[in-house]
């Protein structure tokens, strides 16, 4: 996916805080997914309509990390939620 | 001709025929919520061609319920063993059964997982629960098939504490409070030996069916909602009980998801309904597994609970 695009939830999930955790519920399979507090932060800045690169860049002045290991996170994240058809490229 | 009027799930049911457990309201005159038509087998007819809907997981025996839709966005919900009633706006109407089955077999089902999807079209939120009322406020039992729910209720009953909802309970989902059932627990025969001796007698739920039926009514029926003060998922009953054990919200969240009924329905609204009670409930009130007491030793299973779930009781 290039850094310029931007994610939408599936249709068919319905997304929730509970806890310290984000939960994604996908309808069709009546499965859940839960996010932890970094993964949480992650979706709440692509959900606020934010592209791939933008989220990187805005997690690089919360935290000390590196920009590296911050994109491999929202690289690694994005790809796990796009394999479970939990998110999808928003094509408007 | 419905002429029987019943209270039920906070709602007035009228049947056209009388419920074998449940006293009719006297005298009333009410504009019914929900109308149940049981005794017109042989006339009912299936509501157009269907198409399905749901399929349950089998079960132990291989048996599953299947739930189809009408072409006028209705639903016909059928059992393994032919029973099939047509959900509709504020009326279920038999539409097969049996021919040994009695009122009784057929009231069993109406008001228990039939009545349960009906509920739900209406809006309802429900939680695979009994509630009973602890210093006025309610408290849940929550957990599958078998896990004691209703034996739970029974025993707090005998210690006088009023029953809400057996089985099946309604949260309401602004005010997270917990509506009343039917005034009656449906116990399997070996806690009715139990708690009331082997020698206990108490009417059949349905001649077809194992669990027998023991009535909740003191002074008159439970008819308000209580705020949901704690939910306890029900754990084997341990010699060394009872026990309670706090849950986190996510875990907790994750169980009465598991315990919420129709949580698997492919419905939008329903799923939305269902998720933001579920996660209102695991954000505000407090979760706990519980391990009762061997039932020879139940007998202060309230005083206990009082005392650990004061902080919550108050």
């Amino acid at each position: 996916m290039q850094g310029s695009v931007r994610v939408v939830a599936g249709e068919d999930v319905l997304i929730r805080t509970v806890g310290d955790e984000l939960v994604l519920l996908d309808l069709q399979k009546g499965v859940y997914y839960g996010l932890n507090a970094t993964g949480a932060r992650i979706w709440e800045l692509l959900a606020s309509g934010l592209s791939i690169d933008e989220t990187i860049a805005c997690l690089e002045s919360e935290h000390h990390a590196s920009r590296e290991s911050l994109t491999r996170d929202v690289v690694d994240l994005i790809e796990e939620l796009r394999e479970r058809d939990l998110i999808a490229a928003d094509e408007s | 001709v419905t002429p029987f009027l019943y209270s039920i799930h906070a709602r007035a049911v009228a049947s056209d025929c009388e419920l074998p457990f449940l006293q009719p309201l006297a005298g009333a005159t009410i504009t019914p919520d929900l109308v149940l038509r049981l005794g017109s087998a042989a006339s009912g007819e299936t509501p157009g061609p269907l198409t399905r809907w749901y399929q349950s997981e089998p079960d132990e025996d291989g048996a599953s319920i299947a739930i189809d839709r009408t072409p006028s966005n209705e639903l016909v919900m059928s059992f393994a063993d032919g029973t099939t009633f047509h959900v509709g706006a504020g009326v279920i109407r038999l539409l097969a059964a049996p021919p040994q089955y009695t009122s009784g077999d057929l009231a069993a089902y109406a008001l228990g997982p039939v009545l349960a999807l009906a509920l739900h079209l209406a809006g309802a939120t429900l939680l695979h629960a009994s509630a009973v009322v602890l210093c006025g406020k309610a408290v849940l039992f929550a957990g599958p098939s078998g896990s004691g729910k209703s034996t739970m209720a029974a025993m707090l009953h005998n210690s006088g504490y009023p029953v809400l909802s057996d089985d099946l309970t309604e949260v309401s989902g602004e005010s997270l409070s917990a509506l009343p059932s039917l005034p009656a627990l449906r116990l399997w025969p070996e806690a009715v030996a139990a708690l009331y001796g082997a020698g206990a007698e108490f009417p059949d739920r349905a001649p077809s069916w194992d669990k027998k039926i023991v009535s909740t009514v003191r002074e008159g029926m439970e008819t308000r909602s209580y705020e949901i003060a704690a939910v306890l998922f029900l754990q084997p009953r341990i010699e060394s009980g009872p026990r309670l054990e706090r849950l986190d919200a996510t875990e907790a969240w994750k169980r009465l998801i598991a315990n919420s009924y129709t949580a698997r329905l492919p419905d939008r609204s329903m799923s939305r309904s269902i998720l933001d009670m579920t996660t209102a409930l695991a954000d505000r009130v407090a979760m706990y597994t519980f391990s009762a007491a061997d039932l020879a030793a139940a007998g202060d299973a309230g005083a206990f609970l009082e005392r650990s779930l004061a902080e919550h009781l108050r």
